[in-house]
């Protein structure tokens, strides 16, 4: 017989878990990788159901985009063999989203968070910061860095989509 | 088209799943202690969920190749205990076996395991013919094997590795070598790998206990003895039906 609190989580869990899915799936896009983000979020959120008092919603998505760019889950990243580097360029007959993902898969745990917060779940620079737990000027030039790198990913669809020009155009070669 | 259309398009094809909010919520207040971490705003609630993620992952990374037999600092088995499984808050508890299918190699050429589906009793090995404690631990593994006859499995996983290297590794078994009180070879491959949770794993060799459902109920990482190993086999369930020992 589940408790109240119980009960409560599994309903939250119900509402809840296509949209922790969706950003999951953002950025992972693996999905492994996803399963393990929504499920650690949700654990921790389980946790501490009976302590949070405020947007358990809230609170859940903080702890997996946390997850998501915390510095043990760049080693996924990291242990791709070299050639998955120099793999070509995303076939053209890819759609437009897949190809963008692609793109996605090569910003860092932290960029890809703030564009995914920023332009998918369309927060401000200000609610981004609150969810990573960063200054909104960091927000700020992360985002700058990521679209600066999505620009030199995609030249073609960075100017179909109007990703915003750069004052300083001149990117390094390895961007962090 | 913008930015927020092309997210979204792909935001729909996340996978669906397999959540069990009842599973979730029993790892939480099960046999858990409370966690104590902060419930307060910014990268405190990180800390909190890194820390959860960080026991996943340092118990399968304790142990570098090399680096003589040491505990799993969550042990899900205790390692030298041959009686019962000691109940576990690592998620590799809960978690299932990847779903992969592995092509065997050496002594199971021919045949195939599929990870998902594999019910135990059985201890999982995953090494790599790169390592040398792995390549020790092949010997007591086959010991392990034939006291336990068939009422445990007994399988090795190659990783990072290539087919040709584990099978010399492993000594020019001939296929065909099947059959209770032998291990069965499988390897699995760089990309399938990537894909699952194990490729976090930085650490050889690892050892899982498998039970009669499929979970995994025990875990090891470095080299074990033939005590520890038992250990894990006995947590999967398995009795030792033979004494024999090569």
């Amino acid at each position: 017989m589940p408790t109240p609190d119980e009960a409560g989580f599994t309903a939250f869990v119900r509402t809840h878990q296509r949209a922790l899915e969706r950003a999951a799936w953002l950025l992972t896009h693996d999905r492994h990788a996803a399963e393990d983000l929504v499920q650690t979020a949700l654990l921790g959120t389980a946790r501490q159901w009976p302590r949070i008092h405020t947007d358990a919603y809230a609170y859940t998505r903080r702890s997996l985009y946390h997850a998501a760019v915390s510095g043990w889950r760049r080693r996924r990243v990291r242990e791709q063999p070299i050639g998955a580097h120099d793999a070509a360029a995303p076939q053209p007959d890819q759609s437009l989203a897949m190809t963008l993902t692609v793109a996605l898969e090569q910003l860092t745990p932290k960029q890809r968070a703030v564009v995914v917060l920023r332009h998918y779940e369309d927060l401000t620079e200000v609610q981004t910061s609150e969810v990573l737990g960063i200054r909104p000027g960091t927000v700020k030039s992360v985002n700058r860095q990521a679209m600066a790198r999505l620009r030199q990913l995609l030249p073609d669809l960075a100017t179909e989509l109007g990703l915003p020009a750069l004052a300083h155009p001149a990117v390094p070669k390895e961007s962090r | 088209m913008t930015l927020h259309d092309l997210l979204s398009t792909e935001a729909e094809r996340a996978p669906r799943l397999d959540l069990d909010s009842r599973d979730l919520w029993g790892r939480a207040h099960g046999d858990l202690a409370p966690s104590r971490s902060a419930t307060g705003r910014g990268w405190w609630v990180g800390a909190g969920a890194a820390a959860v993620v960080l026991a996943t992952v340092i118990a399968v990374m304790t142990l570098r190749p090399g680096t003589p037999s040491a505990v799993d600092p969550a042990p899900l088995a205790e390692p030298s205990s041959t009686t019962t499984p000691a109940a576990s808050d690592s998620p590799l508890d809960t978690t299932r076996l990847p779903e992969a299918t592995l092509p065997g190699i050496a002594g199971s050429s021919g045949t195939s395991l599929s990870l998902a589906r594999l019910r135990g009793p059985a201890v999982v090995t995953l090494w790599g013919s790169w390592c040398e404690p792995c390549r020790d631990q092949q010997q007591r593994l086959s010991t392990l094997s034939q006291q336990y006859g068939p009422t445990l499995r007994v399988i090795t996983v190659a990783v990072r590795d290539q087919r040709s290297s584990a099978e010399r590794a492993l000594g020019g078994e001939r296929p065909a070598s099947t059959g209770p009180g032998t291990v069965e070879h499988y390897v699995l491959d760089d990309r399938t790998l990537r894909r699952t949770a194990w490729s976090d794993l930085q650490a050889l060799p690892a050892t899982l206990a498998v039970d009669a459902e499929g979970r995994i109920v025990g875990s090891l990482t470095g080299e074990q003895t033939l005590a520890e190993l038992s250990g894990l086999a006995d947590a999967a369930g398995a009795n030792a039906a033979n004494t024999a020992t090569s």
